[in-house]
């Protein structure tokens, strides 16, 4: 039996499909940077054996970025078969940004090709330069797209649409959009969602759409946004250090099975760029990232610091606010800063965008207020939890990587702690130990994070304005088929990953048919 | 009617990018099922050279695949960005075919992927079977896709949705009476595109070899053979499902675009490679002989039809987005309104893609003519 598709179990379903198709995006964006060290070494020295694994390499990212390109797509469709509403954002605030996407992905496959094709063909600092404009094109793939995803978490040049409903809300920039038409559509949404209908099923009536009228004038606006570039940097830069920390634990793993130096030497050609990366995320990135979800995504904040009550707390006030002395919101604040709201209805908003609401004028605007912070803080002790467990993973992680860099690079005194530490194991064992261990924090921080990003600006996909009910598919889906689908994206994930170690360890074995084929053509 | 700027380009740009990404894809089905079956037939029968085809064949596959799924994406980021309406009621009424192609696309990259990468590394019976999933999951995306093409053209379920039958429609779209001579006929184009470029490859210089050119041959000759049916079949059933579109094609009376002469090149150019298939088929009969240099523009020839196949098929709706008998519905019903779309940014963009188009075809010529592609695989 088909039945309508709820909310809540298709965010489960997408964000699994997001999560799949980050462990190959993270792969493309990581391995370039193997690939770049190898070719380097490759050039300046002119050992074989570094080309022979820049070979490898390459293989397992054509086959992962296959992998990556067919994730994309799926949850590229999904995204708009799913969740049709979110097909608004894409004609608006999402236009640019997806449009220079186009570019930067068919940049990608094009260098990639270009550079597999020409891999010894041309002199290697040419490879260089194709893999290093791969590697840039990938990037800004990633950038644009976490643009959009910025915007979703951050309205960007909406300014006070949202105070105006949740006062305790900042102002999101300038005032990019016509906001009597961006309340026009909301108020619409709102009416549908009310009265049963498909919200999401309106903005394929092209009369909604004429009637809305421009909504957006600075189609730039979400490159605008400080929470988008700051994100943009923390999440291109977590792929990348998982990408390079899933090679990292091949080269480990083939070090401790054959003790052959030569993984060793592989591992030195890039160590040094993941602790350049690794360093920087927690320190820099990190720090600015959690200082722009407490200046933009209030709530958000609350949940990852747990914090119910309004309270003195020196610490997380520097870290939040840059100022220790300064209060930390509480869930408890925000409710109170529904009460501005106070005797004004959806009847009032209608007003002033000159619509009609029906009989739903008069829904409390401080009620919807009040529920939507209930909401918010319903995930308070999951969001911090994994909050906490993500910050935890990754100090594990930077600890791990620093005691691995510790046994391939002589630091001196801080070295011969680490050899003295990992003496009984002896360095094969602990470098695939402290790899696997690394290569875990990495995969944790990353994925709770992501988590904590997604779940921290709920009750609303888009944050404070508008909720995941509003965008999903008025197409009934039999359980037995998303649940099919699901399997079949899990599937495929395993497989691939499976078919990128096949490609990587396996040596040719049944070739002889296509030798004799070769060799009666000569 | 006419056209503002803005909705002549979208009409433009959505008809460009349909119109390469279909050529590409054309490409890569027919070479899929070639390749999937010449490595069937080295195995079963060790014929050692077939082997050697199938993977030459397969590298025209790999150079090209990706790139098409690219377009494929610029299509959906145009249709949104442009026609955000007209997505909207796709992704509702046309729900499941979609579903089927993109299942397709799901079970076809990672296979071409893993076909290409596992060769010599798994057993030959498994990875035939490889071939073959990788060969049959390209016929899939145009099973899917092709019924947004033939609701756009005879809006058939959309029609019903308009009545109210929403629910009914999601169904009903599967029994568009347009859709079988359309994909019929597009299969058919795709087979017959695929074995023409397979037989032009194996006639360029460093590259010559009787037997392939021929097997690619008459995979052209049959198909394109097949389309003496598909093609008039779907005329006919535009005659009488889509006027406008029969009309415009044919320029008759009541055209709202004259494309005789358009479709007149096709047929010229449809003769042009019959007779150069003929010509061709006598020189290098069952693999015999030498391939004439002048094969080598089947190729071409094919890619230009599919090319003016598709334009007819697309811009032969002019000026409307969506069909319904002898008129339609114009590009403003389902345009932005929400965005006043920056026209500079679509030009950059479209030239940028354009740009990398030129710098895919070189790099594709390279790795096809030079041989950088392994025709071995490496350990």
């Amino acid at each position: 039996m088909s039945i309508l598709v709820d909310a809540s179990s298709l965010l489960v379903i997408s964000a699994l499909g997001i999560y799949i198709h980050a462990i190959f995006l993270s792969i493309s964006l990581g391995f370039p940077w193997i690939i770049l060290a190898l070719l380097y070494k490759w050039w300046r020295t002119g050992e074989e054996e570094y080309f022979q694994a820049t070979r490898t390499v390459t293989g397992v990212l054509g086959l992962n970025f296959a992998l990556g390109a067919i994730t994309g797509t799926l949850v590229e469709f999904g995204l708009v078969q799913a969740w049709p509403g979110t097909i608004f954002v894409i004609a608006t605030f999402a236009f640019v940004p997806l449009t220079l996407e186009l570019v930067a992905f068919a940049g990608e496959i094009v260098l990639l090709v270009l550079f597999i094709v020409t891999l010894r063909k041309i002199k290697p600092v040419g490879s260089i330069v194709i893999m290093a404009a791969y590697l840039a094109m990938a990037a800004l793939s990633g950038a644009v797209i976490m643009t959009v995803n910025s915007w979703l978490n951050v309205p960007w040049g909406t300014q006070s649409l949202a105070s105006n409903l949740y006062p305790f809300l900042p102002s999101y920039g300038p005032e990019a959009i016509n906001p009597i038409a961006l309340l026009k559509l909301k108020l619409a949404l709102v009416g549908q969602l009310l009265t049963g209908g498909n919200p999401a099923s309106l903005i394929q009536n092209p009369k909604v759409a004429s009637s809305v009228g421009v909504t957006l004038r600075d189609p730039f606006v979400a490159f605008g946004s400080p929470y988008d570039w700051v994100s943009i940097l923390h999440a291109v830069n977590a792929a990348m250090i998982f990408g390079i920390s899933v090679g990292l634990v091949a080269y480990s793993f083939s070090f401790f099975k054959t003790r052959n130096v030569t993984y060793l030497k592989l591992i030195r050609a890039f160590l040094p760029i993941l602790l350049v990366l690794m360093i920087l995320q927690p320190t820099i990135i990190g720090d600015s990232m959690g200082k722009m979800v407490a200046a933009y995504q209030p709530t958000k904040f609350a949940l990852m610091e747990g914090i119910n009550k309004t309270r003195t707390d020196p610490l997380i006030a520097f870290l939040g606010y840059g100022d220790p002395s300064r209060s930390v919101i509480g869930f408890d604040s925000f409710t109170n800063a529904c009460q501005q709201l106070n005797g004004k209805t959806l009847g009032d908003l209608a007003q002033i965008a000159n619509v009609t609401v029906g009989t739903q004028s008069s829904l409390s605007l401080k009620q919807l207020c009040s529920t939507d912070v209930l909401s918010s803080a319903s995930n308070l002790t999951v969001v911090n939890g994994v909050f906490l467990s993500k910050i935890a993973s990754g100090i594990v992680a930077l600890v791990t990587l620093l005691a691995l860099a510790s046994l391939v690079f002589d630091f001196g005194f801080i070295s011969r702690i680490g050899r003295k530490i990992f003496d009984g194991l002896g360095r094969e064992k602990a470098m695939f130990l402290l790899s696997v261990i690394f290569l875990v924090g990495v995969m944790m921080a990353a994925g709770l994070g992501w988590f904590v990003r997604e779940v921290g600006r709920k009750p609303w996909t888009v944050y404070g304005l508008v909720y995941p009910e509003e965008l999903i598919t008025p197409v009934p889906v039999s359980p037995i088929v998303l649940g099919l689908f699901t399997l079949a994206f899990a599937l495929v994930a395993i497989i691939g990953l499976y078919g990128m170690y096949y490609v990587a360890t396996r040596p040719l074995k049944f070739t002889e048919l296509l030798d004799k084929g070769a060799g009666a053509e000569k | 009617m006419t056209l503002t700027n803005i909705e002549l380009l979208g009409f433009s740009i959505l008809g460009i990018a349909v119109i390469v990404h279909i050529i590409i894809v054309n490409i890569t089905i027919g070479t899929g099922w070639i390749s999937a079956m010449a490595r069937y037939l080295a195995w079963r029968r060790g014929a050692a050279e077939l082997e050697v085809m199938s993977r030459r064949v397969f590298k025209i596959l790999i150079i090209h695949e990706l790139f098409g799924g690219v377009w494929g994406t610029i299509i959906t980021v145009i249709l949104a960005g442009f026609f955000p309406t007209l997505t909207a009621i796709a992704t509702d009424v046309i729900f499941y075919p979609i579903i089927i192609a993109l299942v397709a696309i799901f079970i076809r990259i990672p296979a071409i992927a893993l076909f290409w990468y596992s060769w010599g590394k798994v057993r030959p019976a498994l990875h035939s079977v490889l071939g073959f999933v990788m060969a049959l999951s390209g016929f899939g995306v145009p099973l899917g896709f092709r019924y947004i093409f033939a609701e756009t053209t005879y809006p058939f379920a959309i029609g019903l949705a308009l009545q109210g039958l929403r629910d009914v429609s999601r169904l009903m779209v599967f029994f568009n009476p347009l859709y079988p001579s359309l994909i019929l006929h597009t299969w058919a184009g795709a087979l017959s595109i695929g074995g023409f470029i397979v037989a032009s490859f194996f006639c360029i210089k460093g590259n010559v070899n009787p037997k392939f050119a021929w097997i690619g041959l008459w995979h052209g000759v049959l198909f394109l053979g097949a389309q003496i049916f598909f093609g008039p079949f779907y005329l006919l059933n535009l005659s009488s499902k889509a006027p406008l579109l029969f009309d415009n094609v044919l320029g008759q009376t009541g055209a709202s675009i004259d494309l005789l002469p358009i479709f007149a090149i096709k047929i010229c150019a449809v003769a042009m490679i019959g007779l150069i298939a003929v010509g061709t088929w006598k020189e290098i009969k069952r693999g015999d002989g030498s391939v004439p240099r002048y094969a080598i523009f089947l190729a071409p020839g094919a890619v230009l039809v599919a090319m003016l196949g598709e334009f007819l098929n697309d811009a032969g709706k002019f000026p409307y987005l969506v069909l319904t008998g002898s008129t339609g519905l114009s590009p403003a019903l389902f345009m932005n309104a929400y965005l006043s779309i920056p026209l500079y940014v679509v030009f950059a963009v479209v030239s940028a893609l354009l740009g990398l188009v030129g710098v895919f075809m070189a790099t594709a010529y390279y790795a096809l003519n030079r041989r950088y592609l392994p025709d071995m695989p490496r350990s």
